[in-house]
């Protein structure tokens, strides 16, 4: 019984914690230019990420494909201003969201179709485009290269 | 519709400057045309950019995304074409203008049905023109620079052609085809010297056709002075009528000599019958025809004139009109009349001759026949008119015929004729007689004044009497040839009763008549037949030789029924019967045929056969060619025939018998004067004569003894043969001692009883067999 409670639990945990490295990867590439669309990001000659989570196998994989020369990403849950943006992995509560947007840092999330509690996300339909969540970059009040409204969609609640 | 003539040349100048401004007017077209799609283009360009760019800008202001909002206005600011940015909405304005817009485009602000303002953007197509003009101008350039040298170079060649042309026109133009039949070429273009060769063909046509016309005009002209000329000698004169307005004019009616007309109307009113000449053209006019008829006029003198009018009818311009001529036959007519009387008239004594004589008969006998009535017809002629000729010359013989006719005329009666119908005979017709006595009544009238003696020279009046023979209509005939038989033989019949009287015809010189008519035509049977006209052939002797010459051949009738008959007895009718030349043919020929027989014969073909030729048949014109003809046909030796003509033959027509015997001795013919010394033959003559033989006429031969002037004569003929190299023939030696003599007188060859009378040909071959042995 234990035993079947273990594969059960197992599985489920599989099922739980597995993760889509295609649109991670997906993600890697497209959310650097759109950093650069960002207050003066571009001008800056390095990028702080803060991958917010737990250090998990996903958490992990994300920072390698935000690591580059331009970029430095940390996984953390303590955020602060240092950090130029915040990379969501899941989910979270509103009061975590309300406490990040006080730091005024673009928020996106690699969850898929994960448009209320992040900036910036990724729509996958019959087409893939960014989107934005005007609403909370207005919070956020930050910048935006006007370019950004040209490729991304505009999230309506 | 009229020919409006244009310069080519203005033409290509037209063209040109069309084609110039049409380009112009194209670019212009063509820059606004491309201008307004420009426009169209910068528009469309700007509301596509705008259309865009609401897709951002709509969002941006619906969010507050101001400051992202502006920098895009800014970044769209930055076009070249976008003047200006007006941006207007509720909680953001924005406005920016660089330079004053040509044009402006607003748009609504909407986003997702929400209104939210309106932008306006001004803008300018300047820099799209200014950059496209920019290479439009090059290619407009190139273009030009390539485009504009060739159709100017097209156009000056254009011009330069017509030029040529135009100057060729004005060579043309100031051509005298009279003096050049060539232009000089004025360029190489092949239109120039196409034209030029053809106008110098063209120059060369006219050129020669000017020769020609020229030639032509000088021929008309002078054609026209010939026939001025000519109508001047012709006396003639041209006319022209109108039908229309019935007027009649000339312009060479002056020149007529004699008619002292001037004009054309006094012409016509000088017309005797006028009236009729007038119908005629009045005829001609209404029946397009012709007239050829004489007409009589009177001219100021009151002479008569005539002259053959010819009239035709034309049509000309539509107008009737009548093409005339008058000829002034005036001297023909005379002529004419004289000629007709000289025709009916005897020129000496102004008397009828025997045309008009017969022609009076006929009246006079039908006149007589219808009244039953009777005439006497009488020939007359004088006597011993010959010898009186002979003794005081023609002259003297026509004054006296001229004074017989006088006279005659004047005893005459006005219904009686007198003609002359010969040298010396007259024809006297007596018309209305009752009887032979009322004939002797005239007979004694003419005895009385025609023996009173004429005067023919000062000194000399000579008395004649004259011999008359009469015959009665219709008691003796009503024949007109018979009566001047009857009445000729009548008069002979008086004649040989020993002359100076009269004779009537009577039944037994009618059978005489009758015989003699008999006579000739059986010579003319005979001439037909062939074996009754025969040859006798008299032998010629050469007596130094001692040897026959040849023949004489002499033509004897042996007639069928009367047997034998001598020449004497029928050579008169021959002659009277104008049978002679065809007896001269006939004896020709059988002459010919003999010599051709004789040719094979070894003692014959040696001998000349003589013919005697009269007068008649040498003047005939084909004689030598019968001669030819003959020599040819039978192959004879022509040197071997010998022709006799008699002295008088060749002394008449001396040119021409000089030419006849010339063509004769061609032929290698003998040609013998036969009969001389009875003639008046000039020494002159004689040598001018080509002949061989020459014939002493018999007379003297047979009298040498009784005459010593025949015997001197004789000697001069011999001498005058002699120094012209001839061979003499003495005629009629009929003993020995006339032999004797014309022997050593020197004579070659004599001919005649002696040696033998003429014998027929059977007995002359006989002869020469046998000549030697007899010698």
């Amino acid at each position: 019984m234990v035993m079947k409670k273990f594969i059960i639990f197992t599985l489920l945990a599989n099922i739980l914690f597995s993760f889509n490295k295609d649109l991670l990867i997906l993600e890697s590439k497209l959310y650097p230019k759109l950093f650069m669309l960002i207050d003066d990001y571009d001008k800056k000659s390095i990028l702080n990420i803060a991958i917010y989570s737990d250090k998990n196998e996903k958490a992990r994989f994300i920072k390698k494909l935000y690591t580059s020369d331009k970029l430095n990403a940390v996984i953390t849950k303590k955020i602060d201003k240092s950090f130029d943006v915040i990379l969501l992995t899941r989910k979270i509560d509103n009061k975590t969201l309300n406490n990040l947007l006080k730091l005024k840092k673009p928020i996106f999330t690699t969850e898929k179709n994960n448009v209320d509690y992040s900036m910036f996300g990724i729509y996958i339909g019959v087409r893939i485009y960014p989107y934005l969540n005007p609403y909370l970059i207005k919070k956020a009040n930050l910048k935006l290269n006007p370019i950004i409204f040209k490729v991304a969609k505009i999230y309506e609640k | 519709m009229k020919n409006k003539i244009y310069s080519l040349k203005k033409i290509v100048d037209f063209l040109f400057v069309i084609i110039i401004l049409l380009f112009l007017v194209y670019v212009i077209f063509d820059v606004r045309n491309i201008q307004n799609t420009l426009y169209k283009v910068e528009t469309e360009k700007i509301e596509t950019t705008l259309n865009n760019e609401l897709n951002t800008i709509n969002p941006m202001l619906k969010f507050g995304f101001y400051d992202s909002l502006k920098q895009e206005l800014n970044n769209l600011l930055k076009e070249k074409s976008v003047l200006l940015i007006e941006l207007k909405s509720k909680n953001f304005n924005f406005k920016k203008q660089k330079l004053k817009p040509k044009y402006l485009l607003i748009k609504k602000l909407i986003y997702k049905n929400e209104e939210l303002g309106f932008i306006k953007i001004g803008y300018t197509d300047d820099f799209l023109i200014k950059t496209f003009f920019k290479k439009y101008f090059v290619k407009f350039i190139i273009y030009l620079a390539i485009v504009l040298p060739v159709l100017l170079y097209i156009f000056m060649f254009l011009r330069k052609k017509i030029s040529k042309l135009n100057t060729l026109a004005n060579v043309v133009k100031n051509i005298n085809f009279k003096k050049h039949s060539k232009i000089e070429l004025i360029g190489n273009y092949f239109e120039i010297i196409n034209i030029t060769n053809a106008i110098n063909r063209l120059l060369n046509q006219i050129n020669t056709f000017y020769l020609n016309q020229l030639k032509l005009i000088r021929k008309l002209t002078s054609y026209k002075k010939y026939l001025e000329s000519s109508q001047k000698i012709a006396e003639m004169f041209s006319w022209q009528y109108d039908c229309e307005n019935k007027t009649f004019s000339s312009q060479n009616i002056k020149k007529i000599s004699n008619l002292e007309i001037q004009d054309i109307n006094e012409f016509i009113n000088s017309i005797i019958n006028k009236k009729d000449f007038l119908n005629k053209i009045d005829y001609i006019c209404r029946h397009n025809e012709e007239l050829e008829d004489i007409f009589t006029i009177v001219n100021k003198q009151n002479k008569k004139m005539y002259f053959k009018i010819f009239a035709k009818h034309f049509k000309q311009k539509d107008k009737d009109i009548i093409i005339g001529s008058a000829l002034n036959i005036t001297e023909e007519i005379k002529k004419q009349e004289k000629i007709e009387y000289l025709a009916y008239h005897d020129v000496l004594t102004g008397l009828p001759n025997r045309a008009l004589l017969k022609k009076e008969l006929k009246t006079i006998m039908a006149f007589h026949k219808r009244h039953k009535k009777k005439f006497a017809f009488m020939f007359l002629d004088i006597d011993n008119f010959k010898m009186i000729n002979d003794n005081f010359g023609h002259e003297r013989g026509d004054k006296l015929i001229k004074e017989i006719a006088k006279r005659l005329t004047n005893i005459l009666r006005e219904s009686d004729l007198v003609a002359r119908v010969g040298g010396d005979e007259f024809v006297i017709v007596i018309t209305e007689i009752k009887n032979k006595e009322d004939c002797l009544v005239v007979y004694d009238k003419l005895k009385k004044v025609l023996t009173k003696p004429i005067k023919i020279l000062d000194d000399v009046d000579v008395s004649v009497t004259f011999s008359l023979g009469i015959s009665i209509f219709p008691d003796d005939t009503e024949d007109i040839e018979e009566l001047f038989q009857y009445s000729d033989i009548a008069m002979y019949n008086a004649k040989n009763n020993g002359k100076d009287q009269y004779s009537f015809i009577t039944e037994e010189l009618k059978k005489q008549i009758k015989e003699y008519y008999e006579i000739v035509e059986e010579i003319k049977e005979a001439l037909k037949k062939d074996n009754e006209l025969i040859l006798y052939f008299q032998p010629k002797i050469n007596i130094h030789e001692n040897k026959i010459e040849g023949c004489e051949a002499l033509i004897r009738w042996k007639h069928h029924l009367k047997g034998m008959i001598p020449p004497g007895k029928f050579i008169p009718y021959v002659e009277k019967g104008g049978l002679s030349t065809k007896l001269d043919s006939y004896v020709l020929q059988k002459a010919v045929e003999t010599l051709s027989k004789w040719q094979t014969n070894k003692k014959l073909k040696d001998l000349v056969i003589a013919i005697n030729i009269t007068a008649g048949k040498f003047k005939e014109e084909n004689f030598v060619d019968e001669l030819k003809s003959l020599i040819n046909k039978y192959k004879i030796n022509p040197t071997k025939l010998q022709i006799e003509i008699t002295e008088s033959i060749g002394i008449k027509h001396i040119d021409y018998t000089i030419a006849t015997l010339k063509q004769i001795k061609e032929l290698d013919i003998q040609i013998a004067i036969d009969d001389f010394g009875t003639g008046y033959s000039s020494l002159n003559y004689i040598k001018d004569i080509p002949f061989d033989v020459l014939k002493i006429d018999q007379s003297f031969i047979k009298d040498l003894f009784k005459d010593s002037s025949n015997k001197f004569i004789t000697q001069m003929i011999i001498q005058i043969a002699k120094v012209l190299n001839k061979i003499t023939i003495a005629e009629g030696v009929e003993d020995e001692k006339t032999l004797k003599e014309v022997k050593e007188m020197g004579v070659d060859i004599v001919q005649g009883y002696y040696f033998s009378k003429p014998l027929d040909e059977k007995k002359f071959i006989d002869y020469v067999y046998n000549f030697e042995k007899t010698q």
